[in-house]
């Protein structure tokens, strides 16, 4: 090897290896400028710029949630999202949130099934600070025994407190669980008390060092930023992060998700007010059905003007209260619908209008101003996302890591605005059938 | 003896020195040296409003236009310049009750055909009634600014209350009232009730039973009064052109009939020459919560942003004096916040907490040591900076979403607060030092707290009876008795 190749050979390594090179992906035209990188440990960056106010939002994500938990660790994902503010090598016990307090900033944290979101607002200017705090508890979070301990008691606490609290909460574990019969899907994510108390403190190590690696997260961040002066500075606090060697793989549903029809009753002697729960299993958030369900849960829920809202609850006055709508878990989802009744009789009569909508729509037509109407709610909800940093960065973020190919974001509304009044007849018919999941609740 | 080496071998062990550096940097569990500090933040970046530009129609009413490209949505509110204060006084609420009707039908459009129009624009609707002013705010898509105009001009010529709505609002009106067991919210009402006692802003809060009072007939004297072009203010915020609005709000509103307004002048509330202690039951309550409440005058001047960094170091958020003190390091309290809230011609210190019951007599002690403290001396410099710090990073975030920041625009041109808000916002708080702060409560003494207790009465009296006086009311705001500490005389 000459000197000459041998220069050349060194430097790639060289910039190989201390993550100095990214790919840039893609790049998004609508609706909002966004751009997609990667390091070369994996860790994928998506920037996008907003320069309406000196803000900036940073959400670090992680591909791992309560759908990833072993049998016996329910609560794990959760736990872990809490011992994350407990400190890391450079940074103190609930010293991230003494940070960003101090600036004036705000942060929060969320589990769900399949991916455990930390994000924070700041002023712009303080972007330095907070990829600095993220990157810290990424790469080294301390996870000792006494912290460990201390926030699996506060959980259990919190547990206990719902429990106690939420007269309804059994109800709708009992409802979770016939909906999706696979342990994965249907534990509560802040697990159970019993397996909470049994998860040790290399239980929480290894899970970090599992899943909280830089090849199993995303970076978003957005807002008054200059892309590449944030992208030097990402390079600089999470390029030298090592990643995970082998994350295993997302778990997929070992039940039976077309069931037939299911029905049970959920006894609290603390509820006053008597009701019911209805599921339907629909198709996967993948599938082209979806943006028609996703028109039906505006036209059946969505304002006061929505169908079962003005008919169960302003017309008839059936309903002290009710809501519903799509639950996506993972790669399943589930049309859901809850009901409170003034009393058994009523409850009953609730029920009935409620079927009695639902077949209407399997076999009218609606009105085209009703289609327009849902159309313009749902164009309003989904472009709320895009104008606040963190709406945007907690968008952009879900998107990728829903599974789609965020290029396909530019066509994306386009996707729910063009469906017709037929297809929503057809996808009632197909979703909406006898087979059911019902749990009654009441009290004595 | 040893030769040199040549200058392509050193070239070589350098380079395979950097080749070795390079694939074991990611191992080595010695950190970089920058992941052991916070880094410096960048210089501090500009807040810049867009121009609020405004234009009055022959009609009297006032359009404001604030233009935000590219934003999808329109935000509208009309803003009424009369509020609840305004209402009789045998009739607090009116204004509310008003406030509520205006949307709930018009000469050929119902409550629910009105709904579902706004719905129909991609749109929602919210009003709010505060002591001075009431705002309607409609959002809508960008494409369907004109019908939400036409909508709001038809509401306001043709607005025709039924009678059946009527009855509608005040049963959900009543029911909000008396279902409410919040015990924030019935301290707030007592705070209210106590600190503006005699004062127009009094009439802001009232109890269920003057729910029945209100009518169609009183509803319509207070419509035909205060409803009218040159006693409102028309705001309109989005992607949209000053020559668009123009037309638009002259066709649909210009119609809207101007009438002679009277101007009504309220005096600022007089201060309060002692302190008073007031107890309203909640019975089941699991702790006790606390309000205690100064009425400070209303500052055009710069004193507004030293009230700001004051409330700021006191209670503004979790990392401030009180919360440190009660929760942190003594545990009486569970929570302890202080606000600042503006009205037309005074404005509200007012301080929060969740207290252990048991610890009540010295959670009140701590909150009144503390803001003694803090206006009798000087404050140290690194709690104003870090103050300031909070402040400016905190403002742009409470207006991020665009809702946020257009009811942000439509309190600033209700209050008449344009200049210290929309200009140089930051520079304001950065001129607040020690002495702005220390200065500004040489004016201002807070000497005289309302203290508001709400509670379970069979746990907080025995806790209560440290104080030397204490009025109990019910949890309708009506005085019931004194309780007064008991001196017990020594027999030796």
């Amino acid at each position: 090897m000459n000197l000459k190749r041998l220069v050349i050979f060194c430097l790639m390594v060289h910039f190989v290896y201390t993550g100095f090179s990214q790919v840039k992906q893609t790049e998004g035209q609508e609706p909002f400028p966004f751009s997609v990188h990667s390091l070369k440990n994996g860790l994928t960056v998506i920037l996008s710029r907003d320069d309406n106010l000196p803000l900036v939002t940073v959400v670090c994500a992680y591909k791992v949630g309560s759908a990833y938990e072993k049998k016996g660790e329910a609560g794990m994902a959760h736990l872990l999202e809490n011992l994350m503010f407990m400190g890391s090598r450079n940074v103190g016990p609930m010293q991230h949130i003494r940070f960003i307090h101090r600036i004036g900033g705000e942060f929060n944290a969320v589990t769900s099934w399949d991916r455990t979101l930390y994000y924070q607002t700041v002023s712009s200017n303080q972007l330095p600070l907070v990829l600095w705090l993220e990157s810290d508890r990424m790469n080294s979070l301390n996870l000792e025994y006494s912290t460990v301990e201390e926030t699996k008691n506060l959980l259990i606490e919190t547990l206990k407190n719902q429990n106690k609290e939420d007269p309804f909460r059994e109800s709708m574990l009992v409802f979770d669980r016939l909906l999706y019969p696979d342990f994965a899907y249907n534990h509560p994510i802040i697990g159970s008390e019993e397996d909470l108390k049994s998860i040790t403190v290399k239980d929480v190590r290894n899970f970090y060092n599992t899943y909280y690696k830089p090849n199993n997260a995303v970076l978003c961040i957005t807002g008054n930023i200059d892309e590449e002066d944030t992208l030097n500075l990402v390079r600089k606090y999470f390029s030298t992060i090592d990643p995970s060697k082998n994350v295993p793989p997302a778990p997929s549903f070992k039940g039976d998700f077309t069931q037939e029809k299911q029905e049970q009753i959920s006894i609290n002697e603390a509820i006053t007010t008597p009701g019911f729960r209805l599921g339907y299993r629909i198709c996967s958030p993948y599938s082209n059905d979806f943006y028609i369900l996703s028109m039906i849960d505006y036209l059946l829920f969505s304002g006061e003007s929505s169908r079962l809202y003005k008919r169960l609850v302003k017309r008839n006055k059936l309903a002290l209260s009710m809501g519903g709508g799509i639950e996506k878990r993972r790669d399943l989802a589930a049309f859901k619908i809850f009901v409170l009744s003034n009393n058994e009789a009523t409850k009953e009569i609730a029920k009935k209008a409620l079927f009695s909508e639902i077949n209407r729509l399997k076999s009218y037509l609606i009105p085209d101003r009703e289609l327009i109407k849902i159309k313009n709610m749902y164009k309003s909800d989904y472009m709320e996302n895009f104008y606040s940093p963190e709406k945007r960065a907690l968008f952009l973020t879900q998107y990728y890591l829903s599974g789609n190919d965020i290029r396909d974001l530019r066509g994306e509304l386009n996707k729910y605005l063009r469906i017709n009044s037929s297809e929503i007849i057809g996808i009632m018919n197909r979703y909406f059938t006898e087979n059911h999941v019902l749990v009654e609740m009441r009290g004595k | 003896m040893k030769t040199p080496m040549r200058p392509g071998k050193i070239c070589v062990c350098v380079l395979l020195g950097l080749f070795i550096i390079s694939f074991m940097t990611p191992y080595v569990s010695a950190q970089e040296k920058f992941r052991k500090t916070p880094p410096l933040p960048y210089p501090l970046p500009d807040l810049n409003f867009p121009s609020l530009e405004s234009f009055i129609l022959s009609n009297g009413l006032q359009v404001s236009v604030v233009q935000r490209k590219p934003q999808p949505f329109i935000d509208i509110h009309l803003i009424i310049l009369t509020g609840e204060s305004l209402s009789p006084d045998d009739l607090p609420g009116l204004a509310s009750f008003t406030a509520n009707m205006l949307f709930k039908g018009a000469v050929g459009l119902s409550a629910s055909q009105i709904e579902e129009q706004i719905e129909y624009i991609g749109g929602d609707f919210s009003v709010s009634t505060y002591p001075d002013y009431s705002v309607f705010s409609i959002t809508c898509l960008k494409d369907y600014l004109n019908d939400a105009v036409k909508l709001l001009g038809q509401i306001l010529t043709q607005a025709d209350f039924p009678k059946i709505e009527v009855n509608n609002v005040k049963r959900d009106m009543f029911y909000n009232i008396a279902r409410n067991t919040n015990p924030e919210l019935l301290g707030r009402k007592l705070l209210f009730q106590i600190l503006f006692h005699n004062h127009p802003y009094q009439k802001y809060v009232f109890n269920s039973s003057v729910i029945k009072r209100l009518n169609r007939k009183d509803l319509l004297t207070f419509f035909d009064k205060f409803y009218i072009p040159n006693n409102a203010r028309l705001l309109i915020i989005g992607d949209v052109d000053l020559s668009e609005v123009t037309n638009i709000t002259g066709k649909h509103l210009g119609q809207w009939e101007k009438k002679n307004v009277e101007t009504y002048h309220i005096n600022p509330p007089a201060p309060k020459t002692k302190p008073k202690i007031c107890f309203t039951d909640l019975p089941g309550a699991d702790e006790t919560t606390l309000l205690i409440g100064y009425v400070l005058p209303r500052d055009k001047t710069g004193n507004y942003f030293s009230y700001l960094v004051f409330n700021q170091i006191i209670g503004g958020s979790h990392i401030s004096r009180l919360i440190m003190n009660l929760r942190e390091t003594k545990g009486y309290a569970y929570w302890a916040f202080s606000g600042i809230e503006l009205f037309g011609n005074c404005g509200l210190f007012s301080v929060k907490a969740k207290v252990k019951t048991e610890y009540l007599y010295p959670s009140v002690k701590e909150i009144l040591k503390e803001i003694r403290s803090l206006t009798m001396n000087k404050i140290p410099n690194h709690e104003i900076e870090q103050a300031k710090s909070y402040l400016i990073g905190n403002f742009p975030i409470q207006i991020s979403g665009h809702k946020e920041f257009s009811l942000k625009v439509s309190e600033i041109v209700a209050l008449d607060m344009e200049d210290i808000f929309w200009k140089n916002y930051y520079e304001n708080i950065m001129y607040v030092n020690s002495s702005a702060v220390f200065k500004a409560f040489q004016n201002v003494r807070l000497l005289n707290p309302v203290i508001v207790i709400v509670g379970d009465k069979d746990v907080v009296l025995d806790h209560i009876k440290e104080f030397e006086e204490v009025e109990i009311y019910d949890n309708e705001g009506i005085f019931q008795y004194k309780l007064k500490k008991v001196i017990e005389n020594d027999s030796t």
